[in-house]
């Protein structure tokens, strides 16, 4: 999947990479090049004791010097451009594939789990990329451009590289190979302890109630000795890195001298030619040191690689249709026609053979335990969820033949939890009519029973709200979504639940304020309150998904057992408070 | 490792006394706090130094830590003891190579030396005279300098028992350094592990009052995430940032016994990596806090329009959405780039100074053995693969990623 996505995202930056990578090649060749120039000043200089020509190479050193870091620093601009690009494009498309998500596929991957895959996992792997630009591919070229240099100097001396080369790697290998899963089990022992604190920090007071607190210290206890026994074996493991390099570094170099020795003895090479060749020794050992510390980061990036992936790869289980057809004139008509609903995989269905119609100027509330299908019902009107066997319609068309834009205009939702945006005051109600004029506002506002609040405060409509929504009451925000649906003056109202935060009288009043507006709209009101619903036109019972009554509220109580209940207990409820 | 966090529930704080079981809100901080979580882990290199707070009184900070260790103060002693032993050898070593070098240098010109019309066992004096009457004073200046039988080559009994006190020197030098990270690691995970006995010792002491007035996010944030964070640092400063110091001492003064011009010109880009560190530092951490900026935005945002979903979906407000997250997307990919460009040529910058230094090295060091006031071993001691310049640069990097 990683390369999946590289090869996606980098492509529209072949040419900066191709770049990329000719910088870093000049650059590398550069300081390659730095080795022979001063084993020049040894033998050409100082063999002569000639003081022009050590300064002409050191002339010369100088320049190379220049070029490679003009090399570097561009490389490193071009790189960090193409991996914060390749950042961006990723998380603009991996939020472009959300937006088309239906809410089944949000539900799936959890609304968290989605943001952390927009935001760090696409971090991890611009990490990667950056990496990769700026060391990753320098390493190879500094391997094989060093190997080629040291053959050059003596080739005669290649067998060490064949000894030294394969130590380094199968050493550091070991060493990172043993750290992974080490740094890994690590990080789960880490979790599993920051669990036992959370849970600890968040059941403060049933620990304290129930005296649990040496319980509790025990549990963490063993948490904190698991953890510690993996922090040590990695610790341990991890001494052993510098220490072992190092080790073969410098035998290396003495066995270059050694036998270099010889060679210069018999007049095979040169002194500078040995001095440059345990230089190119340095630098192929540091480049394969490198590219493993390097590669210890691939997996990591990796997963995070593969987590994005699968949002990418989704295919939303509502799609717009291809040929939509013309929306018919908005009357406020919404159908349920035998429906039924049940998730992918699910044995029971959710909703069984739902049927009603719901008409302009009249309210149907539903009502029905949790779990019985409520807000599943309500999500297939804009098309969150699509039915499984029937059909729903809004003003006699099906709506999975409407353009998506032109249902979604048709229908006003208030959610259960009242969600605002950042914003202010007027920025939320205009979310879904972004030309309601002020007054349109202070209209919805005065139906919603919201315009004595907001214009107490301090900057009235342009007062800030904060994220979610933070700095108003629970019912102050319940009403700002309601008012935010009337602002859009759609056919069809949903109400999920939507007066709960509502004290009694202002519910009664807000309900009286709604009935002008509902004289061209249906009304579709999800309660748990029977005094909220009690004047609705007709109220629908649902239990496991079924209807097991439909009707007005004398009606159903006559006749319907599980409304009964349900006022029944509610009553209860009442007279003991 | 945010990834691993995800997926429990983070029971934080509603942010609404009102809504106590918001599950918008609830959601919302387990992101906010694995987020925070993620980044404030400093990645290894790409990621760069993020301006995490700074801890107000960095001194208090380092009087607790060093309190903390004081239970272990004897293997810390015994630490820090081997760290000089090791630093010590590891410094020594390198001028032990470049006596090995001097004697194949010794052979080599002695080599060379053997084309001059003189009679068999001639001496160096024999040597410099033939030169001086050819002319060659400078030549004569640097044999002059050297230990040289005209003729004869490299003295290989020297050179095996140099190069076997070389690898016995390394061999000590690593076994030392391994100790010293074995006794570390127990140190390490002793202090932290101590460190989170006494929060969760604490947390049972205090009163319940002060879990009403702090956000619950908050304190979770300071018993998780904060001793993550400085189990880290002490792992990686501790060991690095000790040995980098002895190191660059040790090479100083090893370097001041080979030549005190090679040192001086080699001392003399020490204070200007500083002062170009603290240059690149300062402006990369203005781009730093922009960038954290927009990442803050970006995330609220993101947060914002997926717990928010289904409305943004009804509300028609897709395209919308879309549009304002590519704004900031789009700052966010603007003060990123600047900021790991920026830190990006640090290493670069490092490398190019290291390598001038090299060059100044190489030419001085090349002209006052020519005039036979050095060896050429002793210039190869002061020359790259042990090259102290480099050596610098680490410490460099550490000290500034710490601030």
């Amino acid at each position: 999947m990683l390369i999946r996505l590289g090869r996606r995202f980098l492509r529209p930056y072949t040419r900066q990479i191709a770049v990329i990578l000719v910088l870093q090649l000049i650059g590398t060749i550069a300081s390659l090049y730095l080795p022979r120039l001063n084993a020049d000043i040894i033998d050409k200089g100082l063999a002569a004791g000639d003081i022009a020509t050590i300064w002409g190479y050191g002339g010369g050193m100088l320049g190379v010097t220049l070029v490679q870091v003009a090399c570097s620093i561009a490389a490193v601009y071009v790189g960090a451009k193409v991996a914060m690009a390749f950042g961006r494009d990723v998380r603009q498309e991996l939020f472009r594939t959300v937006e088309t998500f239906a809410d089944r596929e949000v539900n799936h991957f959890t609304p968290a789990s989605l943001i952390t895959r927009n935001t760090n996992d696409v971090t991890q792997v611009q990490t990667l990329i950056v990496m990769t630009f700026t060391l990753l591919v320098v390493a190879p070229i500094m391997c094989i451009g060093g190997i080629i240099m040291a053959l050059r100097e003596d080739a005669g001396l290649s067998w060490l590289l064949l000894v030294a080369v394969p130590l380094l790697v199968i050493c550091t290998g070991l060493i990172v190979v043993n750290l992974v899963p080490g740094y890994r089990a690590m990080q789960r022992k880490l979790d599993g302890i920051n669990r036992v604190m959370r849970e600890q920090i968040t059941g403060i007071r049933v620990v304290r109630a129930f005296v649990r607190e040496p319980e509790e210290v025990r549990r963490f206890g063993d948490a904190n000795e698991e953890l510690n026994l993996v922090t040590l074996r990695v610790g341990r493991i991890m001494a052993l890195m510098f220490p072992s390099i190092m080790m073969i570094l410098n035998v290396s170099s003495a066995a270059v001298l050694w036998f270099g020795g010889h060679r210069v003895n018999d007049g095979t090479i040169e002194l500078g030619a040995l001095t440059a060749f345990l230089v190119y020794l340095t630098m192929i050992l540091m480049s394969v040191m490198m590219a493993t510390f390097m590669a210890a980061m691939i997996p990591r990036a990796a997963v995070s690689a593969d987590r994005i992936g699968e949002v990418l790869d989704t295919v939303p289980s509502v799609a717009p249709p291809e040929h939509p057809d013309p929306a018919p004139p908005p009357r406020g008509v919404l159908r349920f026609d035998h429906v039924s609903f049940r998730y992918p995989g699910a044995d029971d269905p959710v909703l069984s053979d739902v049927s009603f119609t719901a008409e302009p100027g009249k309210t149907t509330a539903i009502i029905g335990s949790t779990g019985s299908g409520k807000s599943t019902l309500i999500s297939l009107i804009p098309r969150l969820f699509d039915v499984t066997d029937g059909s729903v319609s809004v003003d006699g068309l099906d709506v999975r033949r409407y353009r998506p834009e032109e249902l979604w205009a048709r229908i006003g939702l208030v959610p259960q939890r009242a969600l605002l945006f950042a914003g202010t005051v007027a920025t939320n109600l205009r979310f879904g009519n972004p030309d309601a004029t002020d007054e349109e506002l202070w209209d919805a506002l005065h139906i919603a029973q919201g315009a004595d609040f907001v214009a107490a405060m301090p900057d009235g409509l342009d007062t800030p709200i904060a994220q979610g929504g933070g700095n108003v009451s629970g019912g102050q925000r319940q009403r700002l979504a309601i008012a935010r649906a009337l602002v859009r003056r759609p056919a069809v109202y949903v109400f999920d639940d939507a007066f709960s935060a509502l004290d009694v009288a202002t519910d009664a009043r807000l309900r009286q304020a709604l009935r002008p507006v509902l004289r061209t709209a249906a009304m579709i009101v999800v309660a748990q309150r029977v005094s909220t619903i009690r004047d609705a036109d007709q109220i629908i019972v649902l239990d496991n998904g079924r209807i097991v009554g439909i009707g007005t509220h004398e009606g159903l109580l006559a006749d319907c057992a599980t409304y009964a209940e349900i006022v029944a207990s509610q009553l209860t409820a009442a007279e003991a408070a | 490792m945010s990834r691993d966090r995800e997926n429990e529930t983070d029971p934080a704080p509603a942010t609404d006394p009102a809504a106590p079981h918001d599950e918008a809100a609830r959601d919302a901080d387990t992101v906010r706090h694995a987020t925070r979580a993620g980044t404030n882990r400093r990645s290894p290199f790409g990621g760069g130094p993020m301006p995490v707070e700074k801890s107000q009184d960095f001194g208090r900070s380092i009087r607790r830590l060093v309190g903390l260790l004081r239970p272990d103060g004897f293997v810390v002693g015994i630490v820090i003891l081997m760290a000089v032993a090791g630093v010590t050898l590891s410094v020594i070593a390198p001028r032990v190579i470049g006596h090995a070098t001097d004697i194949i240098a010794n052979g080599w010109m002695g080599h060379a030396l053997g084309d001059l019309p003189l009679p068999d066992g001639a001496t160096k004096a024999d040597a410099v005279a033939a030169l001086r009457a050819m002319g060659q004073n400078t030549r004569a200046d640097m044999i002059a300098g050297m230990d040289v039988t005209p003729g004869v080559g490299v003295d290989f009994g020297a050179l095996g028992r140099v190069l076997l006190w070389v690898v016995g020197l390394y061999a000590m030098s690593s076994l030392i350094m391994w100790l010293q990270g074995f006794l570390l690691a127990g140190i390490v995970m002793r202090t932290m592990s101590t460190l989170r006995a006494d929060v969760e010792d604490k947390l049972n002491r205090l009163p319940l009052s002060y879990f009403d007035r702090q956000q619950r996010g908050e304190v979770l944030s300071r018993v998780t995430n904060d001793i993550d964070n400085i189990s880290q640092s002490m792992q990686q400063t501790m060991s690095q940032l000790l040995v980098s110091i002895l190191t660059v001492i040790g090479t100083v003064i090893m370097m001041f016994t080979v030549s005190g011009w090679l040192t001086l010109i080699a001392l003399l880009s020490i204070p200007v990596m500083f002062l170009l560190t603290a240059q690149i530092a300062k402006r990369s951490q203005k781009q730093f806090i922009t960038q954290w900026r927009a990442t803050g935005e970006l995330n609220s945002q993101v947060e914002e329009f997926y717990t928010g979903h289904s409305l943004v979906t009804v509300f028609g407000q897709r395209h919308e959405a879309a549009r304002r997250f590519g704004e900031t997307n789009d700052e966010l990919y603007e003060s990123s780039f600047r900021a790991q460009f920026i830190s990006g040529i640090i290493m670069p910058a490092m490398m190019f100074i290291g390598n001038l230094t090299y060059v100044l090295v190489a030419v001085v060091g090349g002209l006052r053995v020519v005039s036979g006031v050095m060896t050429i071993g002793g210039g190869a001691a002061c020359f790259p693969d042990c090259s102290p310049t480099r050596e610098w640069a680490r410490p460099m990097q550490t000290s500034s990623a710490a601030t």
